[in-house]
């Protein structure tokens, strides 16, 4: 087995080299593919599961960003693919702002009702 | 917002006196760790140590665990999983860690029964192998 500060290394190279495949990295297409080659070789020495470069993502475009909406039909443009996938996570994003300002505004206005006590509804036994 | 002294199962309400009973905290995990996107080194290798080990698809307790990966947690000096009450930690982070984006990294059961039928009390933790070893090979990437 590799000594600590072998295996430490590895991880934090693991962590490293998956940035690089972050699309907001900034990197090209070659130091992409390079990260992929290294991370193979961090999998391989970590005894990890390889990840499959060619094995095609499942599931729709878009669908590892957000869960909700995604089209079945997916796209060969990879450019339309990358816009939907941000667009649905920003609808996502803001459906779960719009949740949050409805929950907030019915405990508004179920504290306006209770003259604004700020205690949850009495209960329904009596609890002396 | 009014500071409440709780000395027992219920507290009264500072503005109208009501009095409002109380509920233990009753969710599974550390609440703390549901929201983590990453996780760090040490995390990682305990995982993997875990997922090596015997232990890998079965239900253990803490305890049990502890004692199976003691001597893999002393060689690589992991610190936070020596002792037995940060380690008990370490699991708990593992069962809600990254809970609000996927699934949980450890299955946590309360109790099980046995082949005979005796419920056996625990609480009973399980490594969630697909969802591990997908994280692992992500370098610890939950979301």
């Amino acid at each position: 087995m590799t000594s600590k500060e072998e295996r430490d290394q590895l991880w934090k190279d693991l962590k490293a080299s998956w940035a690089v495949l972050k699309r907001d990295s900034g990197a090209d297409e070659v130091a992409k593919g390079k990260a992929k080659e290294k991370i193979n070789e961090i999998q391989d020495a970590l005894k990890l599961d390889k990840t499959d470069w060619n094995q095609p993502r499942s599931g729709p475009p878009g669908s590892h960003l957000t869960k909700a909406g995604a089209s079945p039909n997916p796209s060969n443009n990879a450019l339309v693919e990358k816009i939907l996938g941000t667009v649905l996570d920003m609808k996502r994003e803001l459906n779960e702002d719009l949740v949050k300002i409805n929950q907030k505004l019915t405990t508004l206005e179920g504290k306006v009702s209770e003259g604004m006590c700020n205690c949850a509804p009495p209960a329904d036994k009596p609890l002396d | 917002m009014h500071p409440v002294l709780v000395t027992s199962d219920a507290i009264r309400c500072p503005g109208c006196r009501k009095k409002i009973r109380l509920v233990q905290h009753k969710s599974v995990g550390a609440a703390y760790a549901r929201k983590w996107r990453s996780l760090n080194v040490q995390r990682l290798e305990f995982l993997k140590f875990w997922l090596d080990s015997d232990f890998y698809n079965s239900y253990v307790t803490k305890s049990m665990l502890h004692k199976k990966l003691l001597p893999r947690i002393k060689k690589q000096k992991m610190n936070g999983f020596v002792k037995p009450m940060p380690f008990a930690a370490r699991v708990s982070e593992m069962v809600s860690a990254g809970t609000d984006y996927k699934d949980a990294l450890v299955l946590k059961d309360t109790t099980l029964v046995t082949y005979s039928g005796d419920p056996m009390r625990g609480p009973f933790y399980k490594l969630n192998v697909k969802r591990v070893k997908s994280v692992l090979k992500k370098a610890g990437k939950l979301d």
